[in-house]
């Protein structure tokens, strides 16, 4: 197991940590009558992944469901540098946290925070949709998330997760008419890069 | 006046308190006036907590029973179940529904084409 980080940290010292991260812990959590199932955050939304591994990581999917009782799934989340936000929250959604300090209310943005550890991001959007019980600590800990594609359980049985289908709301009128008029500036560029090369390779040609 | 001591009452009165506090912790089931603070408490408790099971009760309930459509896709979801249940006025309550989805779920199934074949 060693080597074999050693070799990883050697390609990416990043997913090394989430390595060690992704391993830690897996001896506390009791049983394994517990699926594994996979999320791919790849072009989701964040907040609506979200809230369904917090469903998942609750347990609330299985009717045997007992809220007293920790039942929910392993939960392993991939691609989460490529999880999409709406509106300007890339730039513009702000996480507060104090340190105990006077005066020291500290802040990150979303886009400073996915440069840090995109990670942290889905997991303080699904921790902070768990109930605030005792539980939620032991819920913590069967959710692993990875920035990219690869993940060290691939000897267990893992299930991919369907997205419920959702009923995307259209565009309002003056983003339409913004995406219309960026799509009509891209084909004209196109076009216009098309005319180019046709036009250097006739001069070239005569 | 001559000596009146008070007698056994009040002892009387805290050795009933004692019977409910036998499985209390430390000294809250050893020390009178602990004992009766205690055995307030968890009276009043008892009391609330009497509504409040009927409510928690019902929450799993339906909670159990939203997992089991989904799971065996009888309907899209508990609103659902229960909108059609109602339509076809078949009076399952929540509990039975909930002891059938965990115990029985092929008797869902056989719920579900009832409520579609009534029509």
């Amino acid at each position: 197991m060693l080597a074999k980080c050693q070799v990883l940290a050697v390609t990416d010292a990043s997913f090394f940590i989430t390595l060690q991260k992704a391993l830690a812990g897996l001896r506390r959590i009791n049983l394994d009558g517990l699926r594994w199932r996979v999320f791919d955050a790849k072009g989701q939304v964040l907040g609506r992944l979200a809230s369904q591994i917090a469903v998942v990581l609750q347990g609330k999917d299985k009717p045997t469901y007992a809220p007293h009782v920790e039942n929910g799934d392993m939960c392993v989340v991939l691609n989460a540098k490529d999880i999409s936000v709406t509106g300007r929250k890339m730039t513009d959604k702000i996480y507060y946290w104090h340190t105990g300090y006077i005066g020291h209310l500290k802040e990150r943005r979303l886009k400073d925070q996915m440069e840090k550890d995109p990670t942290e991001v889905i997991r303080k959007a699904v921790l902070r949709m768990l109930p605030r019980n005792r539980l939620r600590d032991d819920r913590d800990r069967k959710l692993r998330i990875f920035s990219g594609n690869e993940h060290p359980f691939h000897d267990r049985p893992l299930e991919p997760f369907v997205m419920p289908p959702r009923q995307v709301r259209e565009m309002r009128p003056r983003a339409r008419r913004a995406l219309i008029r960026a799509q009509k500036k891209e084909e004209a560029n196109r076009a216009k890069e098309e005319g180019d090369t046709k036009n250097a390779k006739a001069d070239a040609t005569a | 006046m001559t000596r009146v001591p008070r007698g056994y009452i009040a002892r009387r009165r805290r050795t009933k308190m004692r019977s409910f506090a036998s499985n209390f912790r430390g000294a809250h089931l050893r020390l009178n006036r602990m004992i009766i603070q205690q055995v307030r408490r968890a009276f009043v408790s008892s009391h609330r907590d009497r509504g409040r099971q009927k409510r928690d009760f019902r929450r799993l309930w339906i909670t159990r029973i939203n997992a089991a459509t989904r799971v065996y896709n009888v309907f899209d979801s508990y609103s659902k179940l229960i909108h059609n249940l109602y339509k076809k006025e078949l009076i399952l309550n929540r509990k039975m529904l909930a002891q059938v989805a965990v115990s029985n779920p092929n008797n869902l199934y056989t719920i579900s084409n009832k409520i579609k074949t009534i029509d």
